[in-house]
């Protein structure tokens, strides 16, 4: 009985279907929350695709078994894990990072929401300068030339 | 391959919210924020905010603070001030000087709070800065200072009293206090003017009873926690007390400090280290004994002693070693001042007893400040 794991399935907006275990759920504060009020076996995530959310189980499942296995969760477990996460974030392009933060925002998942962000930060650090920055992100400037020009003089010391 | 990672991009402002955007950006350092400033408008204005400004301050993740450096270059006969950083990762020094032609010379810088310091002379100049972006504000000059324009004129010596800088914690709005023993009255009390920055002027309150130490060297106000300390005069064989000024209900309370009444004044110093307030005193055989104030108690507790007598920095003038950061949990920085030297940054490791030198700096940059890195404007 006890070694008899309660399994929950989720479906994408797209209409792919996961099955987790029940622990691996409790990783997102919106899903638990979803579990507890609403005991079906099935669960509809109409604002994530299938695509990204294998990665966010892929990621939960993860995590949730270092957790157990590790009890105290040892160092080296934790050492593991942070290599996990590296390799976990490197083969993702930027267009899934953002996807995946919108998930992990929607769905309350506060460490992957932080490893997102935080390999943002990186590419924008990487950045050398605002033209790179907006090709990078896609942002477009509302600068006339002259404004341009002013807030570059003004910050120049920051493009060394 | 352009093109894949243009309709990328475009994809990522259309959808992440600007909150998540935001959220990302606080995990960026000042440089790459200041390079995100000139992007686009939009997010020029939202980085400027107090609010933006706060938020990632608080969620500042090195512990180690940067250093301020200020001092006095002589350049073809003529001192002119020179305001340097070093910064806690690169451990390379940095100019950051607002002044591209300073009028004035002897400029002194507060203790930091929120990544921000007042720098400022006896007479003219005042000023607040932010090291880390450069930003600065000029501010009215106090009274304080006009009164020593006028003595100078009238050919007394100005007085050298220094600036408290610090945020009344509760509103969360910065002031400054210039609190100096009175002239008129030698027998007690000291004038207290206070700077609001909302209203951008000076005003009076009520002074503290016991006069201040005026040494010229070391008798800096220190900050911690919402409230600033100074330390009272020796004069007429008192005590040596330390008086607390609450920036938020604006009065004075005196209290004991934890050193033998016999210590002479310029073997005593206050700082403040790990946001706490500490006093120092360097004893006969050269070991330097620091202690801070508990905020919750409020009782002094000792928490560092550095034996300076087989090394060549102690016992050379009695004077101690000025505290400069805590670094590391167990490394200390100190500015350490030799009279024909350069001036040397040191680390003392408490936990293994050693002191070794880490950056040898020009030695007219006397002053050393720490401070973390933020976006704080007022």
């Amino acid at each position: 009985m006890e070694n008899e794991k309660k399994m929950i399935t989720l479906k994408s907006s797209d209409d792919v279907t996961f099955e987790v275990e029940e622990a691996v759920v409790l990783e997102s504060q919106f899903l638990s929350h979803l579990v507890q009020d609403c005991p079906a076996p099935e669960h509809k995530i109409k604002e994530v695709t299938g695509k990204i959310l294998s990665k966010v189980v892929e990621y939960c499942e993860k995590h949730v078994v270092v957790v157990v296995d590790g009890g105290d969760s040892s160092s080296s477990s934790g050492d593991d894990l942070k290599k996990w996460d590296d390799k976990f974030i490197k083969e993702m392009d930027l267009s899934t990072v953002y996807d995946l933060i919108a998930a992990a925002n929607y769905l309350n998942i506060q460490a992957l929401l932080d490893l997102m962000c935080q390999r943002v930060a990186d590419v924008i650090t990487a950045c050398k300068d605002h033209k790179e920055i907006r090709e990078t992100l896609g942002i477009v400037s509302d600068y006339t030339a002259e404004e341009e020009a002013e807030v570059l003089k003004e910050n120049e010391w920051a493009f060394d | 391959m352009k093109e894949k990672r243009k309709r990328e991009a475009i994809e990522v402002v259309e959808r992440l919210p600007h909150v998540l955007v935001e959220d990302i950006l606080h995990r960026l350092e000042i440089k790459p924020i200041i390079r995100f400033t000139c992007v686009c408008k939009q997010w020029n204005s939202t980085i400027k905010s107090r609010y933006f400004a706060s938020r990632h301050l608080a969620r500042v993740k090195s512990p180690n603070p940067d250093i301020l450096l200020g001092g006095e270059l002589v350049h073809e006969s003529k001192p002119y001030p020179c305001l340097r950083t070093l910064g806690s990762h690169s451990g390379s020094l940095t100019d950051v000087n607002y002044l591209a032609k300073p009028k004035t010379r002897s400029l002194v810088v507060t203790g930091s709070c929120d990544g921000l310091v007042c720098i400022y002379d006896f007479k003219k100049v005042l000023y607040v800065f932010n090291p880390a972006t450069r930003w600065c504000r000029f501010l009215p000059r106090a009274k304080i200072q006009k009164i020593n324009c006028v003595r100078e004129n009238l050919n007394c010596k100005s007085t050298r009293y220094f600036l408290g800088f610090g945020k009344d914690t509760l509103t969360s709005n910065y002031k400054m206090v210039w609190l100096y023993n009175s002239f008129e009255n030698l027998d007690g009390q000291t004038t207290c003017e206070v700077f609001d920055f909302a209203t951008n002027g000076w005003r009076h309150v009520i002074g503290s009873r016991h006069r201040i130490c005026d040494h010229d060297f070391k008798s800096h106000p220190v900050y911690s926690d919402g409230s600033l300390y100074w330390l009272t005069t020796q004069i007429n064989n008192k005590e040596t007390k330390m008086i607390c000024f609450d920036l938020h209900a604006e009065f004075f309370q005196i209290m004991k400090i934890p050193i033998d009444y016999a210590w002479p004044q310029y073997r005593i110093i206050m700082c403040s280290l790990n946001n706490r307030v500490c006093v120092s005193a360097m004893k006969i055989n050269g070991v330097q004994d620091i202690w801070s104030l508990k905020s919750d108690d409020m009782a002094w507790e000792k928490t560092y002693s550095l034996d300076l007598s087989n090394t060549a920095f102690g016992e050379y003038s009695g004077v101690p070693l000025s505290l400069v950061a805590i670094f590391d949990k167990t490394r200390m920085l100190i500015l350490w001042q030799s009279l024909d030297k350069e001036v040397l940054l040191l680390v003392e490791d408490t936990e293994v007893d050693f002191i070794f030198p880490i950056v040898c700096i020009p030695k007219y940059l006397d002053q050393a400040i720490s401070f973390i890195p933020s976006l704080m404007t007022i």
